[in-house]
């Protein structure tokens, strides 16, 4: 019986030790629930990145564990999968949240000095919130909210005649969405059009007659629509049961086939939307992630994925450049370390996946590590501007109208 | 003059299908004196099989009407697996049964179907426009099967032999038995008629909606709940009349009071009316 203990024992100690000699990064994200979708899209390519890392040796000879820590897409659980991950489970970095969850463990994150690289919280929250832990590889909804006004403003852009000049605003009083009401409003006064009317509605109710209603008595020629693909669905269709004939602007959520599909391609035929998209310049590397990824798993590339890509390798390289520099590999000395491996620099080799920036700087090189969503420079609070594409729905398929670069929001 | 009654025919067409579903909780009620929490779930299941018997190429009518069946036929084996073993148990341990129930079946369509939206398979349809009135086809329809499944409920009730059975073991089940009355074929016939009469207050619901998700029926069991409670829990009449009235209060409160305060109007004029009647508009028996 004590034998049996004993082995017992030294089993579970070094099973112990050896989940102890992992580098925890922690998947801050909704994995179940409404918003389950981008816990879904960030996971694999994630995991293929830290497979790539542990087959490469590791971070000197440490293996990368991903651990989930569940939001289901509200702030209270994400509250509490961020304790756990941080406090519990003792995370060195965390890849996540989105902005549905973040308003409830930013403070956490930042109190406990864990540094996070989110590529799914384009919220304005965290425009000017932080500027030593918080980083994202997605651009904020600042600028995805002054690309709308931009295009809708400028016949250019839209692609037709004349840009529209009645805008109505139309947002979820929700966090994900909510954060792009101010930056759509300013940018809009700011391009010479101010939206006629802005209006907040509560997501997830059953029909929307009285909001579209509401919308149309202000005359408009385009409803800037900010909500859930749900929601998004019954309000264009109860605008369109009360008559409205003009047209709409979209978010990042809604420009895919699957909302075509929901919404109906005749309801949204001639809609504009926005996306983020590559730089030019990185869409060879792109079209080599999108490879890579179905060689791994199978499966297309979704949204979020380049921008997970980009955010794991800056973790990952950071964590690299610090075992090198530091002798360690702590919360401290990867956030120490993720400008580092992300600025530009003159004598700087620019790297595009861990594998070959690992190798740079084990050959003693600093690097600047440039990704699928651009050149990933982060500005002093962590923030990276990234060009935006205004597609349109044309003959029931999303079509790139044409792509707005980043320096033409400025 | 144009607005208001545009907002009184989306107020029908709301309270349509609140009333409906009212209906068939009240029938299950009526009989079993138990409210059923899980009842918002076979709404949910009434829409989601509809979709998948229309992508099975059968039309939507036909495809309702054979969902209905089959939901009919899951709220019986459902009942008679959760329910009626516990039937004399007392409140709790039913209440608690049914939601745990509800969340069972509602992770079951999450596990399905998954927890995007789906769409609801009805073609798009430009309302008829009178000068400035638009009249939305949709309502319209939604209103007039709600008014023919009530109807048919209304004659069976009233005239067929199981409808006699039913409200004589609404009104006195120990009677009811003592005169001969086969309890619990009654019993099950309600479970049947209840799930069916749901499972057609989900593909209405989801003919409005457009967007289903798995939390569909369970959101709307809240406003159904209400208008049971107005009309008179146990009456499936005073739940028609109590569901008209609260789905006019929703839709006139957003239109004249604010959008988001919809069903705050509602909710306070169930309040007021319950002040002056506790016991509801009508009697709590059919």
């Amino acid at each position: 019986m004590k034998r049996t203990l004993l082995i017992l024992t030294t089993v579970l100690g070094g099973f112990a030790m050896a989940q102890d000699d992992t580098l925890k990064i922690g998947l801050l994200l909704p994995f179940t629930g409404q918003y389950d979708w981008v816990g879904a899209n960030v996971q694999p390519v994630a995991q293929m990145i830290a497979d790539e890392v542990n087959a490469s040796g590791g971070i000197d000879g440490a293996e990368i564990r991903l651990l989930q820590g569940d939001t289901e897409g509200t702030v209270d659980t994400g509250f509490t999968a961020a304790q756990k991950l941080i406090n519990a489970d003792g995370v060195l970095g965390l890849i996540g949240p989105t902005s549905l969850s973040i308003s409830g463990s930013q403070q956490l994150i930042v109190d406990s000095g864990v540094p996070i690289v989110t590529p799914t919280a384009g919220t304005t929250a965290l425009d000017e919130f932080n500027t030593e832990y918080i980083f994202r590889t997605v651009p904020s909804d600042s600028l995805g909210g002054r690309a709308i006004a931009r295009a809708a403003t400028d016949s250019e852009y839209l692609g037709t005649g004349s840009a529209f000049s009645r805008p109505v605003l139309m947002v979820a009083r929700a966090p994900a969405m909510v954060s792009f009401e101010e930056p759509v409003q300013t940018s809009f006064a700011d391009f010479g059009t101010p939206v006629v009317a802005s209006l907040q509605f509560t997501p997830d109710k059953p029909t929307y007659r009285s909001e579209a209603m509401e919308a149309l008595s202000h005359d408009p020629d385009v409803i800037v629509l900010v909500a859930s693909p749900e929601d998004s669905a019954r309000i264009m269709q109860a605008a369109f049961q009360a008559g409205y004939e003009g047209t709409w602007f979209v978010t990042q959520d809604q420009t895919t086939d699957d909302y075509i599909d929901l919404a109906t391609s005749a309801l949204v035929e001639g809609i504009y939307g926005l996306e983020e998209v590559a730089a030019p310049e990185s869409a060879e590397l792109n079209a080599t992630f999108a490879e890579r990824l179905k060689a791994y798993n199978g499966q297309d590339a979704q949204i979020f994925g380049t921008n997970t890509y980009d955010a794991m390798n800056v973790m990952a390289l950071a964590m690299a450049r610090a075992a090198r520099d530091d002798g360690e590999v702590t919360r401290a000395t990867i956030t120490a370390n993720i400008r580092p491996v992300t600025d530009p620099g003159a004598d700087k080799v620019v790297v595009h996946d861990f594998t070959s920036g690992k190798e740079a700087l084990e050959a003693g090189n600093e690097i600047d590590y440039q990704g699928l969503v651009g050149p990933v420079d982060f500005d002093e609070y962590g923030n990276i501007t990234a060009p935006f594409a205004i597609k349109r729905v044309v003959d029931g398929a999303w079509t790139t109208v044409t792509i707005l670069p980043a320096d033409a929001l400025q | 003059m144009t607005g208001l009654l545009q907002t009184i025919i989306f107020g029908l067409a709301t309270g349509a299908v609140i009333s409906l579903s009212a209906v068939g909780l009240s029938l299950s009620y009526g009989v079993t004196r138990f409210i059923n929490f899980s009842y918002g779930e076979l709404l949910t299941l009434g829409a989601y099989l509809t979709v998948v018997a229309v992508s099975f190429g059968w039309p939507l009518p036909l495809a309702a009407l054979a969902v209905m069946v089959v939901v009919g036929i899951v709220g019986v084996l459902l009942a008679r697996q959760f329910f009626d073993p516990i039937l004399e148990r007392g409140f709790l341990p039913l209440l608690v049964t049914s939601v745990g129930l509800a969340f069972m079946l509602q992770n079951l369509v999450r596990m399905t179907f998954g927890s995007s939206p789906i769409r609801f398979p009805l073609p798009l349809l430009r309302p008829w426009r009178a000068g400035e009135l638009f009249l939305p086809k949709v309502p319209v329809l939604v209103v007039v099967i709600a008014i023919i499944a009530m109807l048919a409920v209304h004659l069976m009730l009233r005239y067929s032999r199981m409808g006699k059975m039913m409200r004589a073991t609404s009104d006195n089940p120990t009677l009811a038995r003592a005169s001969g009355i086969a309890t619990a074929r009654v019993l099950a016939t309600t479970w049947f008629l209840s799930a069916a009469i749901a499972a057609l207050g989900g593909v209405l619901l989801g003919m409005t909606q457009i967007a289903l998700q798995p939390i569909m029926g369970w959101s709307f069991l809240l406003v159904v709940f209400a208008a049971v409670l107005l009309g008179g829990i146990g009456n499936p009449y005073g739940a028609m009349l109590g569901a008209l009235i609260v789905g006019l209060g929703i839709e006139l409160g957003a239109t004249y009071i604010a959008p988001d305060y919809g069903h705050a109007f509602a909710f306070a004029l169930l309040v007021v009316v319950l002040l002056i009647r506790p016991r509801g508009l009508l009697r709590g028996s059919f």
